[in-house]
């Protein structure tokens, strides 16, 4: 059973990772258009599979995931 | 010139301005010459608890409305003679008080004190903006609880991105007995989450009502004056003695009065 100091910790870490994981909508959508544009030099990307979250990672700074689905990789000559 | 000091903390009623009114008398005991600012306009307290609200002639927004000059809005403290109060008790026309104008006061003022101390109305709104404008330093206080904690670190992050150089937290009301028993956050883990400088930590003290219901400002030997003490040293030396609260829950005396408060 945890102690009541550890239970108010806990909360209280979670409180502020969410508060803090808000990005605003706008970079997001900034973000996510400028990386499809980059990655899709290389690969077919579906736009609409693309997500990215931001959360903080218990050292002060973030972590930012970026997930999406790729139907081929594209060829851009021979690599040697 | 004065260092300019902000005292904040995003909730209400966690002890800003009994800070602001104690650390001010404590930095005059030590030989610096203060002066406090009631920049919680509306709402302000500064002029009680330091018992001079029977002495204000002029205010902070007279001062800006051009009715007199800063000097003579400043209150001298009954106690300490290097100790100045400029309250404000106009509760109307907030709008001639701009972030401009109080930055302006504070300017003809700094040269001749060693601190300027902001008594900062709660929120984050406009109010916490304007008060926050002039200060170059913010003291960031908080209580053990998740919600003021919680306040707080909204407050530490834009303190971050402003014009502030140098945030300082001080963790109020504390108590130690529960603290030894676990059943409140240590001061360790609040200040490691809230990743600013520990300035000070002050105990849960009744003597702090009683004080200003006289209005003698922490005069006395209490637990809170010395801890009051401790962060005006703190803050003046760089040095960082931190009042431990759970000293007095140690040993076999400690023993019987965590259990005697417990059961009060
Ligand atoms: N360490 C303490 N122990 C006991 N009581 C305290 C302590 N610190 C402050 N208080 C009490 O808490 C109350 C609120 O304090 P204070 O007015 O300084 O808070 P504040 O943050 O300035 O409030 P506001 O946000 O309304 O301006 C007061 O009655 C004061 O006596
Ligand atoms: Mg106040």
């Amino acid at each position: 059973m945890l102690k009541p100091n550890m239970i108010g910790e806990n909360r209280l870490k979670r409180v502020l990772i969410n508060d803090k994981k808000e990005f605003s909508p706008e970079l997001t959508k900034i973000l996510k258009s400028e990386l499809y544009e980059m990655f899709d030099n290389y690969l077919s990307v579906k736009r609409e599979s693309m997500d990215l979250k931001v959360v903080i990672n218990g050292k002060g700074g973030y972590d930012v995931v970026i997930t999406f689905n790729a139907n081929y990789i594209k060829s851009y000559g021979i690599v040697v | 010139m004065a260092r300019k000091i902000v005292i904040t903390s995003g909730k209400g009623g966690v002890g800003k301005t009994t800070l602001c009114a104690s650390l001010g008398a404590k930095l005059s005991l030590g030989g610096q010459r203060v002066l406090l600012v009631d920049v919680d306009i509306g709402l302000n307290n500064l002029d009680v608890v330091m018992g001079v609200e029977n002495k204000v002639v002029f205010d902070l927004v007279d001062v800006i409305e051009g009715r007199c000059r800063p000097k003579q809005a400043l209150i001298q403290d009954i106690f300490n003679p290097t100790l100045f109060v400029m309250p404000s008790v106009h509760s109307y026309n907030h709008s001639v008080v701009t972030a401009e104008n109080v930055k302006m006061v504070l300017s003809k003022l700094e040269d001749f004190f060693d601190y300027i101390l902001l008594d900062c109305p709660a929120g984050i709104d406009a109010p916490f903006q304007r008060a926050i404008y002039s200060a170059d330093e913010a003291i960031v206080v908080v209580t053990p609880h998740i919600s003021s904690l919680r306040d707080a670190d909204k407050v530490i992050n834009l303190l971050s991105s402003s014009n502030i150089k140098k945030s300082y937290l001080v963790i109020n009301r504390v108590r130690g007995d529960l603290i030894m028993s676990k059943e409140i956050m240590s001061v360790e883990q609040i200040s490691e989450l809230l990743k600013i400088d520990l300035l000070g930590v002050i105990p849960e003290d009744d003597e702090i009502t009683t004080s200003l219901v006289i209005g003698n400002n922490m005069q006395g030997k209490s637990p809170s004056s010395y801890a009051y003490k401790l962060i005006a040293e703190n803050l003046h030396n760089g040095s960082q003695n931190i009042y431990d609260c759970t000293c007095r829950y140690r040993g076999l005396w400690g023993f019987f009065r965590k259990n005697i408060r417990r059961r009060v």
